[in-house]
């Protein structure tokens, strides 16, 4: 006698066993991280627009140029860069938030490396924003006894980000390709990726 | 599920980096994959979703060699399951709760499945392994052996022991059950 034989299980238990489900959802941004990780390791390929350069793409090059050439002077001169529109591209938007971490490195010349790939990133019609951000915040709050604004310092504060780019991409997977090349990684820094919900 | 299809996919990929080939291919094995991970690993949503995370990095990592010797999605589970096996290994259980909300089912047959679910959850790993791979999903004896790296003997024997302690599960749950109506305690 084998086991199947002296254990078969009854036709009620074979239902019931039938009835559970064997297939659920995984998380929505599963799939974009996986691809995330086969595209870093080379395995995949993004999905390239072929054909010829569109009115549409050219208008696009420019602005994102455009962007990034206003990048570098927000960059030098602490200057708000307004991002130019193109009209019809509705590729999802994503803010890089850079923050510094505790190892990070602060050294003066990382400038002119965070506006280099930012130039890529506007040559390839991927940038729409950058900026660093100074030292000092000013808190509003509305509390019980009213507004309050205050100035405070994030010197030291991990978490609170000290520059930002707004990207544009395909999707989720798309963007952390783009972001693990920032080179805010590469100096000890963290960066939160926050898709941006366009209401 | 068309085999011919897995072999497009997996082919468009291995030329070319396709990726809205691995897409396809990700989005038609990656719900049951989850569900098997899920229920390996007790219903700790975050440990399965790393669990299939792994399995798709380490299936595309060696899809060079895979030789259609099996169907894909079983070449799949098995590296699901020695990911899923790695974790336990690793981490200590965080057992979750199975979801009550996932299909529309009567009232009466939702009890039975949770029951069922929680005393599976419930089971030791090896015997949870067996009962989810062939009561469950389906696997054949031969296949669990391959999947597990055990002898087709020792997967038949812990599923008898597995069935006997879901039973034993049940029953104790029904007892418990039956007490509370009756305002006994359990």
């Amino acid at each position: 006698m084998t086991h199947d034989d002296f254990d078969e299980p009854t036709e009620t238990e074979r239902a019931a066993f039938q009835a559970l489900p064997r297939e659920s959802p995984p998380p929505e941004d599963l799939e974009d991280r996986v691809v995330a990780a086969l595209r870093a390791r080379g395995i995949l390929r993004a999905a390239r627009v072929g054909g010829r350069r569109t009115m549409r793409a050219t208008l696009f090059v420019a602005a994102s140029a455009a962007a990034a050439a206003l990048f570098m002077a927000g960059l030098v001169t602490g200057r708000h860069a307004a991002a130019p529109e193109v009209l019809g591209d509705t590729r999802p938007q994503f803010v890089l938030l850079l923050q510094e971490g505790k190892g990070f490195d602060r050294g003066t010349d990382h400038l002119a490396e965070y506006a280099a790939w930012a130039r890529a990133l506007g040559a390839r019609g991927e940038l729409v924003a950058g900026e660093k951000l100074k030292d000092d915040a000013v808190l509003l709050s509305n509390g019980d006894t009213g507004l309050t604004i205050r100035t405070v310092a994030v010197e030291g504060a991990e978490d609170t980000p000290r520059g930002y780019f707004v990207i544009r991409a395909r999707d989720l997977a798309e963007a952390i390709a783009i972001a693990r090349d920032c080179p805010h990684l590469k100096h000890g820094g963290r960066i939160a990726l926050r898709p941006i919900d366009k209401v | 599920m068309n085999a011919d299809d897995d072999r497009a996919l997996v082919t468009a990929i291995l030329s070319s980096g396709d990726e809205a080939a691995f897409r396809a291919l990700f989005r038609r094995h990656s719900p049951s994959l989850y569900s098997l991970a899920r229920r390996l690993l007790g219903w700790a949503s975050a440990d399965a979703e790393d669990a299939v995370q792994e399995t798709w990095i380490r299936a595309s990592e060696r899809l060079e060699s895979f030789r259609w010797q099996s169907a894909l999605r079983t070449w799949l589970s098995g590296i699901l399951v020695n990911r899923c096996r790695e974790l336990r290994r690793r981490v200590a259980p965080a057992f979750g709760t199975p979801p009550e909300d996932e299909e529309a089912v009567e009232p009466a047959d939702d009890v039975l499945r949770m029951d069922l679910e929680r005393a599976i959850a419930a089971l030791p790993d090896g015997y949870r392994d067996v009962v989810v791979l062939h009561d469950v999903d389906g696997y054949t004896h031969d296949d669990i052996a391959r999947l597990l790296d055990i002898d087709t003997g020792t997967s038949k024997s812990q599923l008898s022991r597995a069935r006997q302690a879901l039973r034993a599960a049940l029953a104790k749950g029904r007892t418990g059950e039956s007490r509370r109506t009756h305002g006994e305690r359990p």
